[in-house]
């Protein structure tokens, strides 16, 4: 199997025909479109970086004012031995 | 080499051009004029689809358009430069699509060059030439297809597929010679 598809035109392509793709309005349209759309996109995306941000800074702001969270006085479990009976330890 | 009938040199002006299309989009109008029928050819001998051709000559315009800002004169024509990109957004597509690559020459066009390479019947000599072309490994055959498909001088060749022009000269004469080699190879047998 060859990794081409090699084939043999018998007409070729007229200018005419290319032509009739060409057109520098309709692209340069397009093109502005797609500009315009990558701006937004950019600015959109430049918008909500900013926004997490200073999210994030201001709830950073606010923990470093508050100083380091008090630790609870909670009571230590405490764990007791029974030894029941005449169990000789000795 | 084979006569394109259309104008595949850059434009006298082009890099005024190019510095106003720079400016302003606008601008970019005689450039793409200019190099459109050139790229749609290219790239339509590459895919063999009209519509996919316009579909991928509208992205390479796009990208040329849209990366013009880079674009720096260092010698090589501006033609070669949309080549490269037109190279790689039909590499891209074949890639995308999994499919074999397609190679869709001109009759006229193959007449000429085998009557360049061997004598005898034409008819015969394209039916080979096809067979030949399959045996090429795919830098040998864009190197043809660039150098006598498209006229593009050795050192445009070694922009577009990004080699030296000493490796692409090399790589032109060897191709020759295992083409020459095949066909004596068909005659004796």
């Amino acid at each position: 199997m060859t990794k081409y598809d090699i084939r043999i035109r018998r007409e070729s392509f007229s200018k005419g025909r290319i032509e009739r793709h060409k057109d520098f309005k309709k692209f340069s349209g397009m093109y502005e479109q797609k500009r315009t759309k990558n701006s937004l996109s950019r600015l959109l995306l430049i918008i909500i970086t900013l926004i997490i941000l200073i999210t994030v800074m201001y709830f950073g702001y606010f923990k470093v004012k508050e100083g380091p969270e008090k630790q609870q006085d909670t009571p230590k479990p405490t764990i007791s031995l029974i030894v029941r009976g005449d169990a000789n330890l000795g | 080499m084979i006569n394109q009938g259309f104008s595949t040199g850059p434009l006298p002006n082009e890099q005024q051009l190019i510095a106003a299309a720079k400016r302003d989009f606008r601008h970019f109008e005689p450039l793409y004029d200019h190099y459109y029928e050139q790229i749609f050819r290219f790239v339509y001998r590459r895919s063999d689809d009209e519509a996919l051709a316009a579909d991928l000559v509208s992205q390479v315009f796009f990208k040329a358009l849209g990366a013009l800002t880079n674009y720096q004169y260092t010698g090589v024509p501006f033609g070669a430069w949309l080549h490269r990109i037109a190279s790689n957004e039909v590499k891209k597509h074949y890639r995308n699509k999994g499919t074999k690559k397609i190679f869709s020459l001109e009759e006229r066009q193959v007449k000429e060059l085998i009557a360049v390479e061997a004598d005898g019947d034409l008819e015969d000599k394209i039916a080979q030439l096809v067979n030949f072309l399959k045996e090429l490994d795919e830098e040998e055959l864009h190197v043809v297809e660039l150098r006598f498909f498209e006229e593009k001088s050795f050192k445009e060749i070694a922009y577009i597929l990004d080699m030296k022009e000493s490796a692409v000269k090399m790589r032109t004469y060897r191709t020759l010679e295992k083409l020459r080699q095949l066909f004596k190879l068909n005659v004796n047998d």
